[in-house]
């Protein structure tokens, strides 16, 4: 025990002095530079994604042209529907008046949810696409870390040969193969266990929290119920997503790992006697990850634009599957909102992985 | 000038060994290695062998890779002679009014339709094979228009340096904050749907298209990083010095040595482009009843998926085993170039 202390210590001042020096080198002025010139470049790359989405949106033509009908009857309703979508004004009013919509969340008027305001609905999407993506990504994480190193552990064994079989099999298969099968399996005419889509039974009660606060029996029961309910529905989609992402992870991990298992300090390691433990946990794993982490933080960002195949998969309402149903809609509002928040997580997430590479890698040279 | 042409020759003895990649290839025999710093049978032993060569005979060694080379090979001579092996028009729905000796629409696997047929009479067997033209079409020639892109950029960009450098890689870190599915869906519903004269173009072609234009950024960095990495190299310096011009150094010395990685990372992009091409199929884009595709075959059956799930798997499986192959064939030749990572 009198042993431990000290080390204990130790850690702790070491990481002290980590966070001291991570706070002094950013306000030192080579790093503030970098972090600024990071961020000054994201504003040219969102507004050039922006104009870019409307130009493509813009010159789909008017949701008007999909109205079927003829005579006054059709005048009237391409009016209205003009009128209603902004058409009248010229395009860089439009796409004014579109920035104005989307910075006070209001998005403007929703062919697909045929309302003025679609926030309510679109943050709903946002949140049943991030319960179904970020899980899944943090099970695939989890999971993949000791996959990776043990299969780089074992390397050219049965375990690496196994690991490596199942991580190729992954990424190589499709989610409209893996899904179908896990539908056909577990759902519908198979075992019939679980829901075979969507993310939660139709028509279900909302629960009042009020009544749950104040512990009515019923509203508990409800509660518990929806919980169940949720759970039952994530599951399918989740594993056809993790199995993806985990293929992903575990590969990466194990030839970061190769590679750093193969340098002379880890050589210099293994001669000094340390145990085996010690230096792949401790020595070979700090400098594995570092790739792994900067990845991590990218995905948050892709993660949800990877959702439409998925969602259509398991007919899940989120971002993806609205977005593709309001592309065939000319639904300006929906497509460009979607598109524009999921390329600010992107925008946001190479910032975090610019960050991170600033604070795990002090080699990094700015 | 006899002092110059006595340089340029002393180059041109050494330039085997400055060649980054002979040289690793060669020392991976020590009794070779041996012959090169006594500068023996230095000539005699390179020409011999070239580099592809040596990767050949890697590539042989692993059974699972040759496995899958052959298998894509099989696909993509399918892909070109399949009208002659096929009985008729995959599109062709009599199936469904000849419901007798295994027949109809939405059929089991028999004898007749080994795969079944699908829900207007279509025999599945036949979408499939028909469905590798589509597939193979969009996974080489996006990968060829995605290179074509970003691998003259990279070297551009490492090569010369500077503001070009930096203009380019502004561009690739564009096209790399784009959401590419999310924007491919829109690009290709605008061409088939709104593009005038494009829209002529079948649906692949469109997809094509668009994967190789928003999917060339990862290769320029690429290529980018490993120009920058080659450039240190002291075989380049040796060739500035000696007066070869630009486009001399960037043909014969920096594009042998960068081509490894953008071998591998073509073969993992012509997975991803057939991926990407049933990924979009199957979300409804291109026309289902004339478009014979694997996308379209699955999204056409998966409303019978409880009863009849071989119209969804199957065309699934042709899909992943085609992506297992050439995934598997990259990794296969990403060990076999380089020569690190060998046992």
């Amino acid at each position: 025990m009198e042993l431990e202390t000290p080390i204990v210590d130790n850690n702790n001042i070491s990481m002290m002095n980590k966070i001291k020096n991570f706070i002094k080198s950013v306000v030192s002025d080579r790093v503030t530079i970098y972090m600024a010139r990071r961020i000054l470049v994201l504003i040219p790359l969102w507004f050039g994604t922006a104009v870019l989405t409307f130009a493509m949106v813009r010159s789909m033509g008017s949701p008007a042209d999909l109205y079927q009908g003829t005579g006054r009857q059709r005048d009237v309703a391409v009016a209205i529907i003009e009128e209603q979508f902004g058409l009248n004004y010229p395009l860089h009013i439009q796409f004014w008046m579109w920035l104005q919509n989307f910075f006070t969340w209001t998005f403007g008027y929703s062919g697909y949810f045929k309302v003025k305001d679609p926030s309510p609905f679109i943050n709903d999407l946002i949140w049943q696409t991030a319960k179904l993506q970020y899980p899944a990504l943090l099970i695939a994480i989890s999971l993949s870390i000791p996959l990776g190193i043990i299969a780089a552990k074992n390397r050219t064994k049965i375990v690496d040969t196994g690991v490596s079989a199942l991580a190729l099999i992954g990424y190589s298969m499709p989610i409209y193969l893996s899904g179908y099968i896990l539908i056909v399996i577990f759902a519908g005419g198979g075992l019939d266990i679980f829901p075979s889509g969507g993310s939660a039974i139709p028509n279900r009660p909302d629960i009042d929290w009020n009544l749950v606060r104040d512990g009515n029996s019923e509203a508990i029961e409800q509660l518990r119920f929806n919980i169940e309910d949720d759970l039952l529905h994530l599951v399918l989609p989740l594993i056809a997503l993790t199995f993806f992402q985990l293929a992903l992870y575990t590969r990466l991990i194990r030839s970061s790992m190769l590679e750093i298992l193969g340098q002379d300090y880890i050589l210099a390691a293994r001669a000094n006697g340390l145990p085996e433990r010690t230096i792949v946990w401790k020595h070979a794993l700090r400098n594995a990850i570092i790739p792994t982490i900067t990845f991590i933080a990218l995905s948050l960002g892709t993660a949800l634009g990877g959702a439409p195949i998925t969602e259509t998969v398991f007919s899940w309402p989120g971002l993806g599957k609205v977005y593709v149903s309001s592309i065939f809609l000319i639904d300006m509002s929906v497509i460009l909102g979607i598109t524009m928040i999921i390329t600010t997580l992107i925008l946001l997430s190479n910032l975090l992985a610019d960050i991170l590479y600033v604070v795990i890698d002090p080699r990094l040279s700015l | 000038m006899p002092e110059i042409k006595k340089s340029k020759s002393i180059i041109k003895g050494t330039q085997y060994t400055m060649n980054k990649k002979d040289y690793e290839l060669l020392t991976r025999d020590i009794a070779d290695s041996v012959n090169i710093r006594e500068g023996t049978v230095l000539d005699t032993t390179l020409q011999s062998e070239k580099w592809y060569q040596t990767v050949w005979m890697r590539l042989k060694e692993n059974k699972f890779a040759m496995i899958s080379f052959y298998y894509t090979i099989f696909v993509l001579i399918m892909a070109i002679i399949f009208p002659l092996l096929l009985p008729g028009n995959p599109t062709d729905t009599s199936g469904a009014y000849t419901a007798s000796y295994g027949g109809s629409a939405n059929a089991y696997p028999t004898l007749r339709h080994p795969f079944g047929t699908d829900n207007i009479g279509r025999d599945i067997m036949t979408l499939v094979i028909a469905g590798t033209y589509n597939s193979m079409i969009v996974g080489v020639f996006s990968t060829t228009l995605f290179l074509s892109i970003g691998f003259p950029l990279g070297l551009i960009a490492g090569f010369y340096g500077g503001r070009i450098a930096e203009f380019i890689l502004r561009l690739a870190d564009f096209f790399l904050a784009i959401p590419f599915l999310l924007v491919a869906i829109l690009g290709i519903q605008l061409v088939t749907k709104y593009g005038g004269f494009l829209s002529e173009f079948p649906v692949p072609v469109i997809i094509l298209i668009v994967i190789g234009l928003f999917g060339w950024a990862g290769t320029t960095r690429l290529v980018y990083s490993t120009t920058l990495q080659v450039l240190t190299e002291e075989y380049i310096s040796a060739a500035k010095t000696i007066g070869l011009s630009n486009f001399k150094i960037i043909t014969k010395h920096i594009i042998p040595n960068v081509l490894a990685p953008v071998i591998v990372i073509g073969t993992i992009g012509i997975a991803s482009g057939i991926l990407a091409e049933a990924g979009l199929t199957f979300l409804g884009f291109g026309d289902i009843l004339s478009d014979v595709s694997w996308g379209t075959v699955i999204s056409l059956g998966v409303p019978n998926i409880v009863l009849h799930s071989n119209q969804v798997i199957i065309p699934g499986f042709a899909v992943f085993f085609i992506a297992v192959a050439v995934n598997l064939l990259g990794d296969a030749l990403r060990d076999a170039l380089d020569p690190r990572l060998k046992k």
